[in-house]
């Protein structure tokens, strides 16, 4: 749980740096440092959350539960960021 | 597809050969070669030789369909297996295998 | 095909992807179910419903207390103890070389034994690791279960690897096939897709190809360490039918038991087994070395008194013990005084052998415990999907280039084969878990019954697909399957199984998690067919069309 939240967050960080998905949270696009600060606390996320699942799960299944709540986290950003397109679409 | 007619023919039917055929033939002279190298053999060089052929018939797959040069990628694949199979069966005395 | 990596990779990504793409989804699918077939298997067999689990060494004593009644001499007793999968009790027996006519046992008792051995004929005439012949108890009451003869779960696990009704190597080698198109389909998508990368989570819906491109990249990159692991894995455990070079030094698979240990001084005695055997302490003993939870007990016996117990952990607990054939870890202890006399854990010798075991482990995920099984699970759906979705990006591409125009024999083929595949084996599925409660529970032959309802109804969405106009096919299949998967929920019921309400409340979360997921999945069939209706009837107002294509395309505008 802990480590699926940590994964989402990243990953809603990680999309925030990304220049399509930038436009669509906020008007305007994305600065050169900005998208690198931001992209750069995704990873940080990410490794602590590898860090974190590996000490709950063990170095052996650590890996292997990330990558499967990885996939999943994955998913729910893709549901998350698609929903915000709509709603600011229909806002506009 | 409509991009077919952009090349001939016959280089797509000898690529598609090499992939198929030219890259199983690969995975499998990697298979054979290390079954025959590994000193204890048995079945750490089975799983090594079939994730490395495996792995190969990928990467060769990739290649017949990618390189430039059909001749270039049907010497490298090929070749490839036939020198795999003969340090396999030139320097391996079917060494491992039970 | 023309130059360019891309261009040339693009090519091969929908050949290979659609050669074999229908293969695919069938090895997807019911590889996906396959991750819970025993509880698939549990739930088509409603008389299991309402058993309920007890403690490991309560169990024990009842197993063996009614395998001393009918199968006093047997050589070898097997007891499988309740688990998380399966709260049943099985014991089994190996009778070779016993006096088949035993006075000691009770008519009641002989009754019993000999429907066993000739349902394990039976079992064992479909294919399948042969077992000995065995029973299923409640392992609270000792009763006795008779649970419905069926393939259940095993049917589609099989099918996974090795298709139906052909010789195996020929099942293997169709299923081998279409992995390495899998292999490559995988490694030149990606190539061709490179972008994925950069609008990693992008989704946008309602826009005709670029939707379906959308969802194929979604559902293939998110899950793109499964899709990998899954397809390696899966070439690995073909490794000896696709590369058979090695000289037969087999792999993964295979392994069984020891025989009994002969060196060993025949003890003997007259009290009975339950009072000698020191059942308790052998698991207690057991499960505080491994720190797991016990899974079987083989009972190892001279002239009817059991000389050692061999105990096997229920899954494994790390990635690198052998990963087919049982759970890796066994003891051997002493039968009267629970001394240990053997232990085994086959934890890989070297780190070969560790890669290729846990990719193995990885795939068959026998060591899951059920969260992680969940997660499997719904990449696996991420899988099917992936592929459903390319082989309709397929036809869509060629539909929108021929902007209407009818298209050729081919086209037709691909479509209807794509119906088939999507919609008729889910649909095959549902009627084949419905076939598992119609059928009359005595009927001779009635899990081969079962399995020709599965090919029949799978066959006959072929033949309606090939006569409907495309639009109405996938309408009318999507309703029937979302139709016949979420009516199972309320069969079961029905049919003698324990219903949601229950089944949730005394938590057995085995049936109600079925029921939920069949709900599920026929709501989802059911919310595409509506999208895809609404769709059809705006479009046709503003525009119209041949009605086969409109609807096509617009089934093709809608999220998957």
């Amino acid at each position: 749980m802990i480590t699926l939240a940590l994964i989402l967050a990243a990953f809603i960080v990680m999309s925030l740096g990304m220049d399509k998905h930038h436009r669509v949270f906020f008007d305007g696009g994305l600065s050169k440092p900005k998208r690198s600060a931001l992209k750069g606390c995704a990873w940080l996320i990410l490794c602590f959350a590898f860090v974190v699942c590996c000490k709950i799960h063990g170095p052996q299944f650590g890996p292997v539960w990330f990558a499967g709540i990885a996939t999943v986290a994955a998913f729910m950003t893709m549901g998350l960021v698609s929903l915000r397109t709509t709603i600011s679409k229909k806002a506009r | 597809m409509a991009k077919v007619q952009t090349v001939p023919r016959a280089e797509i039917i000898s690529r598609t050969i090499l992939g198929v055929f030219g890259s199983y033939l690969l995975a499998s002279a990697a298979l054979i070669a290390i079954t025959r190298l590994w000193p204890e053999g048995g079945r750490t060089a089975v799983s090594l030789g079939e994730m490395t052929g495996f792995a190969l018939f990928g990467l060769a797959a990739i290649m017949a369909f990618s390189m430039r040069n059909v001749r270039m990628a049907w010497l490298l694949i090929v070749g490839g297996a036939a020198v795999l199979l003969a340090i396999g069966f030139g320097l391996g005395s079917a060494g491992g295998q039970p | 095909m023309k130059g360019g990596i891309r261009q040339s990779n693009s090519w091969l990504h929908g050949w290979a992807g659609l050669l074999l793409g229908w293969v695919m989804f069938a090895i997807f699918f019911t590889g996906t179910i396959a991750f819970f077939r025993h509880e698939v298997t549990f739930w088509m067999q409603p008389e299991l419903h309402r058993t309920t689990a007890v403690g490991h060494e309560e169990a024990a004593k009842v197993a063996i207390e009614r395998l001393e009644a009918i199968a006093p001499q047997a050589r070898e007793w097997g007891v499988v103890l309740p688990s998380e999968r399966n709260p049943t009790l099985r014991i089994s027996w190996d009778d070779a070389g016993a006096d088949p006519d035993n006075p000691a046992s009770a008519p009641a008792d002989r009754l019993l034994r000999d429907r066993a051995e000739k349902q394990a004929e039976i079992t064992n005439a479909r294919g399948g690791r042969p077992r000995d012949p065995g029973l299923l108890l409640d392992p609270a009451t000792g009763d006795v279960l008779t649970p419905r003869d069926t393939a259940g779960g095993e049917f589609l696990y099989r099918f996974h690897y090795r298709l139906h009704g052909l010789p195996n190597e020929l099942g293997r080698w169709i299923i081998g096939l279409a992995t390495f198109a899998m292999f490559i389909a995988i490694i030149s998508g990606i190539i061709t897709h490179k972008k994925i990368f950069t609008d990693f989570f992008t989704f946008r819906a309602g826009k005709g190809q670029r939707s379906w491109l959308d969802g194929h990249n979604a559902m293939a990159v998110l899950s793109l360490p499964f899709h990998l692991m899954i397809t390696f894995s899966g070439l690995l455990l073909l490794g000896s039918t696709l590369l058979p070079w090695s000289g037969g030094g087999g792999h993964g698979h295979g392994g069984h038991g020891r025989a009994g240990n002969d060196e060993i001084v025949a003890a003997s005695g007259t009290a009975p087994e339950q009072d000698r055997i020191a059942s308790d302490r052998i698991i207690a003993e057991g499960q505080s070395i491994w720190g797991a939870p016990a899974g079987r007990m083989i009972f190892h016996r001279v002239n009817g008194v059991t000389q050692t117990v061999e105990l096997t952990s229920q899954k494994n607990d790390d990635l690198t013990l052998r990963p087919g054939g049982g759970p890796g870890r066994t003891i051997t202890f002493d039968a009267k005084n629970a001394e240990v006399v053997e232990r085994t854990d086959t934890e890989a010798e070297n780190a070969i052998a560790a890669t290729d075991r846990t990719m193995v482990a990885l795939h068959l995920g026998r060591f899951a415990p059920w969260q992680f099984r969940w997660l499997l699970f719904v990449a696996g759906v991420a899988g099917t999907l992936m592929i459903a979705t390319g082989l309709v990006l397929w036809s869509v591409k060629r539909k929108e280039k021929r902007r209407g125009a009818p298209g050729t024999v081919g086209h037709r083929l691909v479509d209807s084969l794509n119906i088939a595949a999507i919609t008729g084996l889910p649909l095959a599925t549902a009627a084949y878990f419905w076939a598992s409660r119609i059928i009359s529970a005595a009927s001779p032959d009635r899990a081969n019954l079962e399995i020709s309802i599965f090919f029949a109804v799978w066959l006959g969405s072929f033949i309606h697909a090939l006569f409907r106009p495309d639009g109405k096919a996938w309408l009318e299949q999507l309703i029937a399957s979302g139709l016949g998967f979420a009516s199972l929920a309320v069969l079961n019921p029905l049919s003698g199984g324990m219903d949601l309400v229950t089944a949730t409340s005394r938590g057995n979360w085995i049936v109600a998690g079925f029921d939920l997921t069949v709900l599920v999945t026929g709501a989802v069939f059911l919310l595409a067919a509506n999208l895809l209706a609404a769709r059809a009837t705006r479009n046709s107002s503003a525009q119209p069309r041949p009605s086969n294509t409109a609807a096509a395309t617009e089934l093709a505008r809608e999220a998957p």
